[in-house]
């Protein structure tokens, strides 16, 4: 019953505040990746759609990212008689 | 020309739709043309906190369907002189409005009333768009507690991506002995963290609960400490300076002498 009890602290205002700095601190720097993310893979789809004219279909273009990490772009291109994937 | 003050907050349940009653009512109080528009379609309960549930006809949805004008959908509190409510549609969904027609309700409205406060909804969703599209101000309601914070940060930055710069904290329902306990987040926590400026401090209050029973405002009540916390709110706005409260640990006034009016 003691250490039921005893694990919820009353001075707990300074583990609010450090817990809510990092959360919001996580929390703005995937919303400022989700739009970084999604305008690179604008613009890189703008580039693809230049130069591959002669797709049979739109590029497909998808970044994925680990947090705080940019990690993997994959493009690929459908032309009539072959798929390059990069 | 009318101040368009949006108030909102993210997180549900954290005093948004008693700040807006009890604000208008203090502004009305203090001689203001004031309307209060319900965007919480679906959820409405800005005319049960006012009192006015029985006398609705008209709804925003049947103002932006042009079924009735908005002169003909407003509720006007007859306590007094100049309040008024435009009630959210109860049998739609958010998705009912658009942005453009809450722009263009606004727009019509703008010169016939001093303030026209936006009760906006809980969340970031449409409801959330068509609150702050025609805003040019915004009320931040926030209890010192994690996941109110955390969602008002969250909000201060939608905001922001809106092109609402004059955006102001309320610091609801505040326990000053639980701060001093060091148990619950002070205000310097919360400005620290949110880095806003600060409008008004509204102490947790069993009076709330009673004036919303009987769809009366504690901003009447001249006993009540919420009550004087919102009367304080509605002098700020007006643009007098004045002092927060001295709860009942005289911690506040050790903090800060002066708040800036709006």
């Amino acid at each position: 019953m003691r250490r039921f009890f005893s694990k919820i602290s009353p001075s707990s205002r300074a583990d609010a505040k450090n817990r809510l700095k990092s959360v919001i601190k996580n929390d703005r720097m995937n919303v400022s990746n989700n739009k970084t993310l999604e305008k690179m893979r604008e613009e890189v789809s703008a580039v693809l759609a230049k130069y591959a004219s002669k797709a049979s279909l739109p590029p497909q273009v998808s970044v994925t990212c680990q947090q705080g990490q940019l990690c993997v772009l994959a493009a690929t291109v459908t032309l009539e008689k072959e798929n390059y994937i990069r | 020309m009318s101040e368009v003050i949006v108030i909102t907050s993210g997180k549900g349940g954290v005093g948004k739709t008693t700040a807006t009653a009890n604000i208008g009512a203090a502004l009305a109080l203090s001689g203001k043309k004031v309307v209060m528009i319900d965007t919480d379609i679906g959820l409405r309960n800005l005319d049960v906190i006012m009192g006015v549930e029985n006398r609705i006809v008209y709804d925003l949805v049947d103002v932006t369907e042009n079924r009735c004008t908005y002169n003909k959908a407003l509720v006007r509190d007859k306590r007094f002189d100049g309040l008024f409510l435009l009630p959210a549609a109860q049998s739609r969904d958010k998705n009912a409005v658009t942005t453009t027609q809450m722009k263009h309700l606004v727009r019509q409205m703008e010169d016939s009333f001093d303030y026209i406060l936006i009760d906006c909804p809980a969340g970031i969703e449409q409801g959330f768009e068509n609150a702050v599209a025609a805003a040019k101000k915004a009320i931040v309601v926030a209890m010192p507690e994690v996941s109110s914070v955390r969602d008002a940060d969250r909000i201060i930055g939608l905001l922001e991506k809106h092109d609402i710069r004059d955006i102001k904290l309320i610091v609801n329902k505040l326990r000053p002995r639980m701060v001093e306990k060091g148990s619950m987040l002070g205000i310097e926590d919360m400005l620290d963290i949110l880095a806003i400026d600060l409008l008004g401090v509204v102490p947790d209050d069993e009076d709330i609960i009673i004036a919303a029973n009987t769809g009366e405002y504690v901003s009447s009540m001249h006993s009540s400490a919420a009550g004087q916390a919102y009367r304080n709110i509605a002098r700020r706005l007006n643009g007098e300076e004045v002092e927060l409260m001295k709860m009942k640990q005289n911690l506040l006034g050790k903090l800060f002498s002066k708040v800036r009016g709006a």
